[in-house]
C-alpha cells in the first residue's frame, strides 16, 4: 500500500492533534498539509497554523484549494462542528476519502447531508468512535456470540472527569433548547452532544439498530463554566427499540476528581439470560501509598477544562496514578485510526462509516427536543 | 409508553436541618423495612448518609442497575430503587418515563424538581450464578464528587447474616 496523503482541516485545541498524530504514526499515511475555510476567526486560523507547523506542512486557506493540491487522499475533518456539514460534503464532493471527527454535524438534518454526497460521490468514510476499544469490541462479541439469550437491554456511560468540577451550586434549573445552535465555546461546549454521541454510537452499534423514541434529560450539573455559556455538561438518553429492545446511555463531563481514572466508560449488556458489564478500566491494579496523589493544577487559560492533548500538556496536568488498567486508553485513538488504514488496504467498509454515524445524531437531536419538552421524541 | 407526572409537593416543606431533613424522609419516603432486604436497607443508608454529610455536594445523577434473582419482579427491584432516589433527591420526581417488558427487565428514566435524574434499570443476574441477586451497581454522581459501587464485584453481601441494626 503505497502511503495515503491526509489534509487535516482544523487544528491545535480540536481532535486533530490526537488524528494528525495517529496518521503520522506508521508508513501507510502522511501528513500533506493543513487546511481550513477562509473565513474563519483569527484565534482558530493561529491554531490552525501551529498544527500546520508542528508537522512542518503548508497551511491552505480556502476548502476548494485545499483540496486540489497534489497527493491528497484523506481528509481528517476537524472543522468546528458548527459548519462541519459544508466541509465535509465539499470534500465528499472532491472524490476524498473522509475521516470526519464526531459527531458527523450540529444536527441529524445536517449530517444526513454528509451521508448524501459521501453516497453519491461513492467515498469511503469512517466517524471516530469507541468501536475499536478492546472493552467495546468485547462487549460486541457478548452479543454476537448469543450467550445472554435474547438481547433485551444496553446501558452505557462514557463520562470524562476532567476539568475542575464542583463550581456549580446553584438550584436554579436549566431548561434546554429543542434546536441547539452553538456547540462551542473556548471554555465550555455542550458535553452531551460531544460526549454522548460516544454512548449512543455504542449502543445503536450493540443493537445493530436505531431507536424509534427517545426520552432526554440534560443538565448543567458540574462546571460554572457551562452554566455561563447555556451549554450542559451532562445528559442521558433512553431510547426503545423495535421489538422492545431497551438502551440507555449517559454523556458528560464530570470533574477531574470525581474519578480515579478518565471517568466511567461502562457498558452493560443484559439479555434474557443474563448481565455482564464490560468497563474500559477493568480489570485493573489499584495502588496506594505514602506518596503524594496528582493534583490538578491551576487550569490553562485557553483550556479551563482540559479537554485538549496540547493544552493538558501546558497546564502539566498529571496522570492519576491509583488505577493502573491491564488495557489503557492510549492506543484508543491510534487503534480508530488503524482499523480505519486496515479497511482501505483491505477494500473493507468501516464499522462506523458516515452511514452508520447518522443514527446517533439523529438520537442527539432527538433528545434535545425531548430534553427541552420533557417528553418522548419520536427520531 | 407512560410519562407519569406528579409534583413532589413535600419538597418545599422540608425543613433545613439536616436531621429534620432525615426524620422528614423516613416518614414520607422510606419503605416498609419487612419489604426491603438488610442490604438494600444498608445500601439506600449509606449512600443518604454520604450525601447528607456533603461527601459529593449536590446530588445530580443516579444510575442504579439491578441484577435480579429468579423470586424478584422487576416492579419491585424499580420501585425499591425509586424510593432510594426519592430519598437521596429529597422527593419525588416530577417526570418518569418506564420501558421494557417488566418481566425480564424494565428501566426508569426520572427527573426531579431540582433538576436532578436517575436511569434506574433491571434484568436478569448473570448466567451461571445460580439465579442469585447481587444487588445493584450504582453511580451517584454530585456537583463536586461521585460515589461508585461495584454491585457483583464488592463482595458477599454479609449484612443480612448479621442482622439489622
Amino acid at each position: 500500500m503505497k502511503s495515503l496523503g491526509v489534509l487535516c482541516i482544523g487544528g491545535l485545541q480540536t481532535h486533530q492533534e490526537n488524528h494528525a498524530a495517529g496518521f503520522n504514526a506508521g508508513e501507510r499515511s502522511h501528513i500533506v498539509a493543513v487546511a481550513d475555510e477562509a473565513d474563519i476567526d483569527e484565534r482558530r486560523r493561529a491554531l490552525n497554523i501551529r498544527l500546520a507547523e508542528q508537522y512542518d506542512v503548508p497551511y491552505v486557506e480556502g476548502i476548494e484549494k485545499a483540496v486540489a493540491l497534489p497527493g491528497i487522499d484523506i481528509v481528517s475533518m476537524c472543522a468546528d462542528v458548527e459548519r462541519r456539514h459544508r466541509v465535509a460534503v465539499a470534500c465528499a464532493n472532491a472524490g476524498k476519502i473522509l475521516y470526519l471527527d464526531k459527531p458527523l454535524a450540529s444536527t441529524g438534518e445536517l449530517a444526513t447531508s454528509i451521508v448524501e454526497a459521501v453516497a453519491s460521490n461513492d467515498v469511503v468514510s469512517q466517524m471516530y468512535s469507541f468501536v475499536h476499544t478492546p472493552w467495546a469490541k468485547a462487549a460486541k462479541a457478548c452479543v454476537d456470540s448469543g450467550r445472554l439469550g435474547k438481547l433485551l437491554a444496553v446501558h452505557t456511560d462514557i463520562l470524562f472527569a476532567k476539568g475542575r468540577g464542583g463550581t456549580e451550586t446553584s438550584a436554579s434549573v436549566r431548561q434546554e433548547s429543542p434546536e441547539p445552535t452553538q456547540f462551542t465555546y473556548v471554555e465550555s461546549k455542550r458535553e452531551f452532544f460531544d460526549l454522548g454521541v460516544y454512548p449512543i454510537g455504542l449502543c445503536l452499534w450493540l443493537t445493530d439498530a436505531e431507536p424509534v423514541e427517545v426520552t432526554a434529560i440534560t443538565g448543567n450539573y458540574f462546571f460554572e463554566q457551562h452554566k455561563r455559556n447555556d451549554t450542559e455538561d451532562f445528559g442521558s438518553v433512553a431510547m426503545t427499540f423495535a421489538g422492545g429492545v431497551v438502551a440507555t446511555a449517559t454523556g458528560g463531563r464530570i470533574g477531574w476528581n470525581s474519578h480515579p481514572a478518565g471517568g466511567p466508560h461502562r457498558i452493560t449488556i443484559v439479555g434474557e439470560l443474563g448481565t455482564e458489564r464490560f468497563d474500559a478500566w477493568e480489570p485493573r491494579l489499584e495502588i496506594y501509598s505514602t506518596a503524594e496523589p496528582p493534583k490538578l493544577p491551576s487550569p490553562h487559560p485557553q483550556d479551563p477544562m482540559g479537554m485538549w492533548r496540547s493544552t493538558q500538556q501546558a497546564a502539566g496536568i498529571p496522570k492519576k496514578t491509583t488505577y493502573v488498567p491491564l488495557a489503557d486508553e492510549t492506543s484508543w485513538y491510534p487503534d480508530d485510526i488503524t482499523a480505519f488504514l486496515d479497511c482501505l488496504e483491505q477494500g473493507r467498509a468501516p464499522v462506523m462509516s458516515a452511514d452508520r454515524a447518522l443514527g446517533p445524531s439523529k438520537v442527539i437531536s432527538a433528545a434535545y427536543r425531548s430534553a427541552a419538552t420533557g417528553q418522548p421524541e419520536p427520531i | 409508553m407512560v410519562w407519569q407526572s406528579g409534583f413532589a409537593a413535600s419538597t418545599s416543606l422540608a425543613p433545613s436541618s439536616n436531621h429534620l431533613r432525615r426524620a422528614w424522609r423516613y416518614h414520607l419516603v422510606m419503605p416498609n423495612p419487612s419489604r426491603k432486604s438488610a442490604y438494600l436497607d444498608r445500601l439506600s443508608q449509606a449512600l443518604s448518609k454520604a450525601v447528607d454529610e456533603e461527601r459529593i455536594g449536590i446530588p445530580r445523577f443516579l444510575r442504579w442497575l439491578d441484577r435480579l434473582d429468579t423470586e424478584t419482579s422487576v416492579n419491585e427491584s424499580l420501585n425499591s430503587a425509586l424510593e432510594s432516589c426519592n430519598q437521596i433527591f429529597d422527593g419525588e420526581p416530577i417526570r418518569q418515563h418506564r420501558s421494557g417488558d417488566n418481566e425480564l427487565h424494565g428501566t426508569i428514566h426520572a427527573t426531579w424538581l431540582n433538576g436532578s435524574s436517575a436511569i434506574i434499570s433491571a434484568g436478569p443476574n448473570r448466567s451461571g450464578s445460580g439465579g442469585v441477586s447481587n444487588g445493584p451497581e450504582i453511580m451517584l454522581l454530585g456537583s463536586s464528587g461521585s460515589i461508585f459501587f461495584d454491585g457483583i464485584n464488592a463482595g458477599i453481601p454479609t449484612v443480612e447474616q448479621v442482622g439489622r441494626v
